[in-house]
This record gives structure tokens, C-alpha cells and sequence, in this order.
């Protein structure tokens, strides 16, 4: 009898120690946490993989995924109306400003106890910066996006196009470095309807501003200072519209209403030679199954300008937390989650891009996703767009008059003045 | 015998007490009568005021505060400085013109092809029901399918309108990158998709008319031109006029298609009212200014309704 109640007892403190040991590893059971974030192919591969998050954690995570207009909109109903509907918001770089006071800072976010908290060091560090506002990161960075050069290397390195480019322009075919090899190469390779020089970047969209910005940053002016004065120059900006205004000759017939969607199908279907693209839509350029310039495409910085400099416009998009979350705990742990080197290791392959610089740098990787040496390089060369509170009045100023100016719809010295009014005008 | 007032005031007295308790039947039946059915009305009105009254009465309010959703230092009460500063404001301007033209020509170009439809399918045939049932097929199309469709059809490299136009000589046109075609191709896409509203209102019209005047104007020996503009169209009148209003009303709303066909642009180009309301409130996060701008939108129906009805039953 003694033994058998001594078995029981045995038996039952292993029980209650493995309960105990299960309840240490998933703190979170039974809790549920929910995010909302933007809709394209890193989030989706996110999704997918939430389950292991789940798996470790033992907490619930609904995810609602938007696309990008419609995510603004209720990341800004739930913010101000502080209903603390979602525990962590994705928010894009330039809504940053507008939100952060809602949101808290990264610094203040608790420790993980499954998931070690992200350190920004291994971070990309213009994502970071990206997130940034007035001295504070505001949320973690998930997405370092960078707007990168990409162009036919093989038809670059093709010896007929050599021979025959030499020949007609009187210097090595090469990748353009310049603005002026830009047109070249543009005007080169521009065979309608076989193949295009460039694809632009018009349709009313938050797009045709970086377009603006990186093109006005090439030809040496910026548009606000950092105490946001007005400082575009006017010259400068008029210079790198006629410039936009020309390469539009070498685009594909709708180039004056061209967005996301027509760059993709014309590089896909292989009557593209170059274009400025984010790496989220590189991976699909590089995939065999929908793109006919897969294992062809090179990555460079953009061409520099006349200062000599190259110029890049980054796009982060970082996870915050309202202030008002009542489960800042649980949702910190997905946060890094997210970040770190497991999430990663798994992720990529699926089609998420790496915030975390180690991930760039790998030599495998590299070889595995071509376009990572280059975003390194336009990272250390991209600026952020204005760290602006009004900042989406000045862009919508900025894509109007940038339209108007490369489209031929106003003169470009024209465009470029009722650009500069309409700026004064929101910043007054 | 007693003193006539006595009795008389006893008579007086039972009248009074009689005529007052009928009084307070007659006024307890009144109150039940009067009030009995607010409580049938009552939840209906809460709800209404709940849904409607209340946002109206607030979306109001903010019409007359500067209201940013996401400054908070950007608040204050302007009253009507904000509607007044509307008059001056180029942007909000010029999207008005472009939404009252938008209306003038969609409206116009619809109630002409659905009367004319209407004139001419109104006649027994074999197959007469499938087609006026197939007629009404785009009225059921949702305005984002049909908005995406045509931004697909108008591609210049691969929209099938381009190809047809190749297949003649012609194009490929640019429809939706210059803003004089782009205008162009949001009120081709609307004329399309709502004139068999048009018709089927005018149709029903037409089907509940008296044959008695037609068969005397025959009889007169009218031509069917006169028939037409003597006879049908003045009888028509009311309904053309409440399917015009209908049609305003409702074009005055249209956002979806346009917005995902150009998004409003190039530049502003087809940024109609409805588009630079929603990118003030939404991108901007100016509530206020696009809440004036929304109200500005709500009388130009009301006023829009009450000329055309005034013009009708004038």
C-alpha cells in the first residue's frame, strides 16, 4: 500500500512538473493578439508562417492584411480613435510622423520571454532610420525597402549589343553610371514593341513622388530642409524633370498613367531593358515561373547626376504599438518574432525581404537572391522622404506637378513653379 | 318649489360632473390616440436618429472645426470661414466643375440612349422579355468590377479596345494617361454601365401610359415624329424627371470606378468631388474641410431635386 501510494505521489509531481514546464514555455496560451498589416508577398509569407509563432508562444494571432490605402485609413481611425482594436499597426514610412505619438517607442517595449528583444544593431540601418522620428525609433522596422536600379545585364553584356552600341555612341556599352548613359542606354535598347528603354512611374500614387524625389535628389536638390523650409532649387528641379521628361520617350505606350502593375508585366514578359523597383517586386521579376528576365537582371545603384552622386528614396515599413494595446507583452513577442535570425532563416525562402543587415551580407544568399548586394549598396546611398508631420499634402503637391511637368500636360519650368506655390501654400 | 337656479345648478352640476368625466375620457382616449403610436414609432425613430440624424448632425458640426485626425494642435472652430474659404479653394473648385460636368454629360447621354431603347423596345416581339432582361445586365455590375474592367479594356498595350482599333488602323490610344481622354473614358465607362437605369425606369413609364390619346392622334393623322414630341415625351415628363434625379443623386456619388480606373489623375484630371473629398479626409486626414466639402456635395443634390421637381409640377 505504501508503495503504491508513493508511486501516486511520484507520478503525480512528474505530472504537474511537466504541466508546469509547458505552461514556462508557452506563457502566453489562451491570450490573443491582433495585427494589422499591409498586403503583398512578405506579409503573405508571414501569414503563413504564423503557426510557428502560434506553436512557440502558445497566444492566438489574427492578422488582418490590407492593401496599403485601405490599411492607412483604418491604421489612422484606430490610432486617433485609440479603440486599441489592434495591438501592433503596420505603418509606412511616410505616415510615420502622423502616427507616432500613438504609438510606443520602441525603446519602452518590454522584454520578450520567449523571443529575445530585436537589437536595431543587426537592423538595416536605414530602416531604422526610416522609423525614426524626432530622435525616437517608433516601432520595429519589418520591412527595409529601398528604391533599387534594375536593368537587362544580360543584354549588357551581350557582344553584338557591345559592338553595335560602341559603334553608335562612340564609348563602351556598359552599366550606365550617369545620367546621360542613362539615355543612352535607354534610347539603345528601346525597340517597340519588343523592348523598352524605361519604365516610368505616373499614376496618381504615392510612387510618382519617390519617382520625383529620387530624380530631383540625383540632380543635387532636395525639397525641404530639415527645419522644413522650402529649398528646392529651381533650376536643379527643372533640369531633372526635362531629364525624366526625355528617358519617357523610351517607355511603353501608356507611360503617362504607368504604375506598379504595367512595370511588372512589361519586365515579366521581357520587353523591359531598365526601371527603378522595390525589392518586394524584384522577387517576382526573379522568379522563373512568372518572369521571362529571371537570372538576367542587374542591380546597381541609379545612375549619379550631374553632382556625381547617386541618389536612393528608402520605404520602411516598420510594426508599431498603440499606446493603448492592452497586450503590449504578447504583442512584443511577434514583433521579434518577426525580426529574428529563426523567423529569417525560415521566411526568406518564403518570400519575405530581410530587415536584418548579417542576412544581406550572406555570401549564400547573395547567390540565392541576386538583388541583396545591390540593395546594400542603395541603402548607404537612400535618403528618407521629408520627416514631415503634412507630409502626404506636400507629396500629393510633389506627384501632381511631377505628372503634369514629365507627362507634357504643363511646361516643365511651369510645373516646377506651381510646385514650388503649392508647397509654400500646404507648408504655410 | 324650489328656486330655479338650485335645481337647475343640481341639473348643471350632474351635466358638469357627467361632461367633465367624459371630458377626461375624451382627453385620456386623446392621449392614447395622440401618443399611443409613438410607442410602435418609437424604436424606428431611435434607430433613425442612431444612423442618421446623429452623423449628419455630427459630421455638421465638424464641418464648421478645422479638424485634423491625427494633430490634435490642428483643431479649432472655424464656423462658416470653412465653407466661405471652399468659394477661393482651386483644388476643391475645379473638382466641383469636374463633377457637375461629369454629371451634365453622363446624365444627358444616358437619357438619351435609355429613352431611345425604351421608344424602341416598347413593342411586343419574339424574345422581347430576354432582351430587355439582358439589357439591364451592366446595372448589376459592381462599379469596382466594372471600373477594373475598363481600366483592362483601355490598356494600350493589351486592352481590347486598342486591339479593335489596331484591327481598323487605328491607335493604340493612351485612353487613361492624358486628362482630356482619361475624362473621356470615366464617362464612357458610366454612360455604359447605368443607361439601362435610364431605360428601365423610362420603359416602365412608357408601358403605364394611356393608349386612349395615341390611338386618337392616329386617328388625327399625327406623324410619329409629332406623336413623339407632342404626345409621349410631355406625358413622360415626371418620369424623365424622377429618373434624372435618380441618376444625379447617384452620380454625385460615384467614386470606386473612377478612382480605381485613375486613382483621379493624371495630375487632377478626373479628380471628381467625390475623390478629392476622400483624399482630403483620408490621405490628408483633414475631416473637417472634406466633412464642408461633403455638405457642399449634399446641397447641390438637394438643390439639383428641388428645380427639377419645381420645373415639373410648375
Amino acid at each position: 500500500m505504501k508503495k503504491l501510494a508513493l508511486l501516486f505521489l511520484i507520478t503525480a509531481f512528474l505530472f504537474t512538473g511537466m504541466a508546469l514546464e509547458v505552461q514556462a514555455d508557452r506563457p502566453y496560451e489562451g491570450e490573443t493578439i491582433r495585427v494589422l498589416v499591409w498586403r503583398d508577398a512578405l506579409t503573405e509569407a508571414v501569414i503563413g508562417r504564423v503557426e510557428d509563432f502560434e506553436e512557440a508562444t502558445g497566444m492566438e494571432v489574427i492578422i488582418d492584411d490590407l492593401p496599403t490605402d485601405a490599411l492607412t485609413e483604418r491604421v489612422a481611425v484606430n490610432l486617433t480613435g485609440e479603440t486599441g482594436e489592434y495591438d501592433l499597426v503596420a505603418i509606412d514610412e511616410p505616415f510615420t510622423p502622423r502616427f507616432h505619438d500613438y504609438l510606443l517607442p520602441y525603446a519602452e517595449w518590454p522584454e520578450g520571454q520567449v523571443f529575445t528583444k530585436t537589437n536595431t544593431d543587426d537592423l538595416v540601418q536605414a530602416a531604422v532610420d526610416g522609423g525614426t522620428f524626432m530622435g525616437e525609433l517608433a516601432g520595429i522596422p519589418v520591412n527595409a525597402n529601398v528604391y533599387m536600379f534594375v536593368f537587362r545585364q544580360d543584354l549588357i553584356d551581350d557582344s553584338d549589343n557591345q559592338e553595335a552600341f560602341e559603334e553608335e555612341y562612340g564609348y563602351p556599352l556598359s552599366n550606365p553610371t550617369t545620367t546621360d548613359e542613362m539615355l543612352d542606354v535607354a534610347e539603345f535598347f528601346h525597340n517597340p514593341p519588343e523592348m523598352h528603354g524605361f519604365a516610368p512611374f505616373t499614376v496618381t500614387a504615392e510612387g510618382a513622388t519617390v519617382e520625383a524625389i529620387w530624380v530631383l535628389n540625383t540632380f543635387g536638390t532636395q525639397i525641404l530642409d530639415e527645419d522644413l523650409n522650402l529649398v528646392l532649387d529651381r533650376d536643379k528641379a527643372i533640369e531633372a524633370f526635362e531629364f525624366y521628361k526625355e528617358l519617357m520617350n523610351y517607355a511603353p505606350p501608356g507611360a503617362d498613367n504607368f504604375g506598379h502593375p504595367e512595370t511588372i508585366s512589361n519586365m515579366n514578359a521581357g520587353h523591359l531593358f531598365m526601371t527603378l523597383q522595390w525589392p518586394a517586386i524584384i522577387a517576382g521579376h526573379e522568379d522563373p515561373e512568372e518572369s521571362l528576365a529571371a537570372g538576367n537582371l542587374g542591380y546597381e545603384t541609379a545612375p549619379a547626376g550631374p553632382t556625381g552622386e547617386s541618389s536612393g528614396v528608402t520605404g520602411t515599413w516598420i510594426l508599431g504599438m498603440p499606446r493603448v494595446s492592452e497586450n503590449q507583452q504578447a504583442a512584443a513577442e511577434f514583433g521579434y518574432w518577426w525580426t529574428s535570425e529563426e523567423a529569417h532563416d525560415v521566411l526568406i525562402h518564403e518570400g519575405m525581404s530581410p530587415v536584418r543587415t548579417s542576412y544581406l551580407e550572406d555570401e549564400e544568399l547573395q547567390d540565392v537572391f541576386p538583388w541583396y548586394v545591390g540593395q546594400l549598396k542603395n541603402f548607404e546611398i537612400a535618403d528618407t522622404r521629408p520627416r514631415y508631420h503634412h507630409y502626404t499634402e506636400v507629396s500629393d503637391v510633389i506627384m501632381e506637378y511631377f505628372n503634369r511637368a514629365v507627362t507634357g500636360d504643363m511646361p516643365v519650368a511651369e510645373a516646377v513653379d506651381a510646385m514650388m506655390d503649392g508647397i509654400e501654400n500646404v507648408l504655410n | 318649489m324650489m328656486p330655479p337656479g338650485e335645481t337647475g345648478g343640481i341639473i348643471q352640476s350632474k351635466r358638469q360632473v357627467i361632461f367633465m368625466s367624459e371630458k377626461k375620457l375624451m382627453s385620456k382616449k386623446k392621449f392614447s390616440e395622440r401618443f399611443g403610436h409613438l410607442g410602435f414609432l418609437g424604436p424606428g425613430m431611435i434607430f433613425l436618429f442612431l444612423v442618421l440624424i446623429y452623423p449628419l448632425a455630427y459630421s455638421l458640426r465638424l464641418s464648421l472645426y478645422r479638424f485634423s485626425l491625427t494633430d490634435a494642435t490642428q483643431r479649432w472652430f472655424m464656423g462658416l470661414e470653412q465653407y466661405i474659404g471652399l468659394l477661393t479653394d482651386a483644388p476643391f473648385l475645379q473638382s466641383l466643375y469636374l463633377h457637375l460636368a461629369f454629371i451634365v454629360i453622363c446624365v444627358f447621354f444616358q437619357l438619351v440612349i435609355g429613352l431611345l431603347v425604351a421608344l424602341f423596345l416598347n413593342r411586343d416581339f419574339y424574345g422581347d422579355r430576354v432582351v430587355r432582361s439582358l439589357l439591364l445586365i451592366p446595372v448589376f455590375i459592381l462599379p469596382v468590377v466594372s471600373g477594373l474592367t475598363f481600366r483592362f479594356m483601355y490598356n494600350p498595350q493589351y486592352g481590347a479596345i486598342n486591339w479593335l482599333l489596331g484591327l481598323v488602323g487605328f491607335g493604340p490610344i493612351e485612353f487613361l494617361s492624358r486628362g482630356d481622354t482619361a475624362f473621356i473614358s470615366i464617362i464612357i465607362q458610366d454612360i455604359w454601365r447605368m443607361w439601362p437605369f435610364m431605360f428601365m425606369i423610362i420603359y416602365s413609364g412608357l408601358q403605364a401610359l394611356p393608349r386612349e390619346p395615341f390611338e386618337a392622334v392616329k386617328i388625327d393623322g399625327a406623324s410619329k415624329f409629332q406623336e413623339l414630341f407632342y404626345l409621349t415625351i410631355p406625358m413622360l415628363k415626371p418620369t424623365i424627371v424622377v429618373a434624372i434625379i435618380l441618376r444625379t443623386i447617384d452620380v454625385l456619388k460615384v467614386f470606386t470606378e473612377v478612382f480605381v480606373m485613375t486613382g483621379g489623375g493624371p495630375g487632377r484630371a478626373t479628380t471628381l468631388l467625390s475623390i478629392h473629398i476622400y483624399r482630403n479626409a483620408f490621405s490628408f486626414f483633414n475631416m473637417g474641410y472634406a466633412a464642408a466639402s461633403s455638405y457642399v456635395m449634399v446641397l447641390l443634390a438637394m438643390a439639383i431635386s428641388v428645380i427639377l421637381i419645381k420645373k415639373v409640377y410648375a
